[in-house]
């Protein structure tokens, strides 16, 4: 697995600056967080480091070498519903394994991922809605499809934008421990955005605290609470009110 | 549920006795050979699929030639909107470089091409063209109009693990806009069925339920052309409701069916 480094990365929207010399590292196998007031860059950070939009300037390195989607295997969660509606939940896990396998023109069979997608669904607890549609199953189920079509592929980098956002307090709770449950079995490096303080306190190694518009790196703070955490143990709540602190605006 | 669509045949049911008991009755009062009544058109139907016309065709020929110049037509339609549809959606610039011809020409009504139609062209192309034609621009523009609705999500998802273009296309531009272009292939079906009496009325050809009607037309056996206007209605229901069941089955995945 790969070290991720982020290098004086600025991303420009004609005249609104986004991202202002971001700079950062992401260990092999890290969970990271990233925090910040809203609207301050996050998703375009993200997306600047799956290579779906270019960076104005500076770069993002896998290993010391410039990032690719082809020669490098990143996985993104969306924060919007992204189930392919026409896919049952079996087909939309396999979905990201047949498109990297049509990129890297391997050709990975049929069989073998009917396999690596019915394991990673058995994981996450789906095995029994594989031929279901998205339409059919809940909110809450169709981000753990999501999740589970991130983790099939094995990536290198993991990139989750707010999976959580749009899904109700029980929901959002449920699929916290899930995905520590996930991130244990299959350790891969995670970069995942947030704007729940508690939620970065909860889940990561280390987090990162973005300034407002345009962002750039405000402080990293390790988070060296054994795991399970509680939200109500004292470290837990010093360490909230410490990255709150770092994170007003107003 | 089930209830409810129950009570909506028998309703259903009331209202189309209702209609014909009031046609009858209609022909009745007037009693006149231009007013041909519902027994009369039943017996000109009965007389049509025992006999077949005056000139020997029998009923099943007449449709049998219809239903082939319509899926001539249509298929003609199919062939060149959906691959043009998506090639105008997905590159912009050649959508707004044709709509100069494509627009003007899209408001024509098959019908106005008919004196030109004769003098042009011939034979079984005449039907060809004009059912051609009215499928052709439904399927067209329901396909062009699909692609900018497909949803950017559903891109990024193929394009973050390095998807190329021609893969994007085949594998999520194309099932995403399907359900418009089956909308827009049913609106043309239904649009190219309604141009077969047009079509066949400037064929040569006696045979067609288009040209059916007109020979007992101008025979003022109009009880003949209303049965051949029955029928003509009945099997576009029919071709409709056959399409409809086809996309209920091929879109299961979508809660809305389209209507």
């Amino acid at each position: 697995m790969k070290l991720i480094q982020v290098e004086e990365v600025s991303k420009r929207f004609g005249d609104l600056l986004v991202l202002d010399r971001v700079s950062f590292s992401v260990g092999d196998g890290e969970f990271m967080c990233i925090c910040g007031p809203t609207g301050c860059g996050k998703t375009t950070l993200l997306r600047v480091m799956a290579g779906l939009i270019p960076a104005t300037m500076g770069r993002v390195l896998v290993d010391g070498q410039p990032l690719d989607p082809l020669r490098h295997n990143i996985s993104f969660v969306f924060q919007e519903p992204s189930c392919l509606p026409w896919k049952t939940v079996s087909g939309n896990v396999r979905f990201s394994l047949e498109t990297r396998s049509a990129a890297l023109r391997q050709n990975l069979s049929k069989a073998d991922m009917d396999e690596r997608a019915g394991r990673i669904l058995d994981f996450v607890g789906l095995q029994e809605f594989a031929h279901y549609y998205p339409h059919q199953i809940s909110a809450g189920m169709k981000q753990r499809v999501a999740i589970a079509r991130a983790f099939v592929t094995e990536p290198d980098l993991l990139l989750m934008d707010e999976p959580f956002g749009y899904l109700d307090v029980q929901t959002r709770y449920f699929l916290e421990k899930e995905i520590l449950r996930i991130w244990e079995k299959l350790r891969r490096t995670v970069v995942f955005v947030t704007h729940s303080i508690e939620e970065a306190v909860y889940l990561s190694e280390r987090t990162m605290v973005l300034t407002e518009l345009p962002a750039r790196v405000s402080a990293t703070i390790p988070v060296n609470l054994p795991q399970p955490r509680d939200y109500d143990d004292p470290s837990f709540m010093d360490l909230r009110r410490k990255i709150t602190d770092l994170i007003k605006w107003w | 549920m089930k209830q409810r669509r129950w009570q909506d045949s028998i309703l259903g049911l009331i209202v189309l006795l209702g209609f014909l008991a009031a046609w009858q009755l209609a022909a009745v009062v007037v009693r006149s050979p231009f007013l041909p009544g519902v027994t009369d058109t039943v017996g000109a139907f009965t007389d049509l699929a025992l006999h077949g016309d005056l000139e020997g065709y029998s009923l099943l020929t007449h449709v049998a030639v219809s239903l082939t110049r319509i899926a001539a037509g249509f298929g003609l339609a199919c062939l060149l909107g959906i691959p043009l549809g998506l090639l105008m959606g997905l590159y912009p610039s050649v959508y707004r470089s044709a709509r100069t011809i494509v627009e003007p020409i899209r408001f024509i009504p098959p019908i106005a091409w008919i004196p030109i139609v004769i003098v042009v062209i011939a034979g079984f192309s005449r039907y060809l063209f004009i059912i051609w034609l009215g499928a052709f621009f439904p399927i067209l523009i329901s396909t062009l109009a699909g692609i900018p609705r497909v949803n950017p999500v559903h891109l990024d998802v193929a394009r973050v693990h390095g998807a190329p273009r021609g893969y994007l296309i085949r594998r999520v531009v194309i099932p995403s806009v399907l359900p418009e272009i089956f909308a827009g292939m049913r609106v043309g079906l239904g649009v190219g069925w309604m141009c077969i009496v047009a079509a066949e009325m400037l064929g040569g050809e006696n045979i067609g339920l288009g040209r059916l009607i007109l020979k007992y037309a101008e025979l003022f056996k109009l009880d003949y052309s209303v049965a051949g206007m029955v029928l003509i209605g009945l099997l576009g229901l029919l071709l409709n409701e056959a399409f409809i069941q086809a996309e209920k089955r091929f879109f299961r995945w979508r809660w809305e069916v389209t209507l």
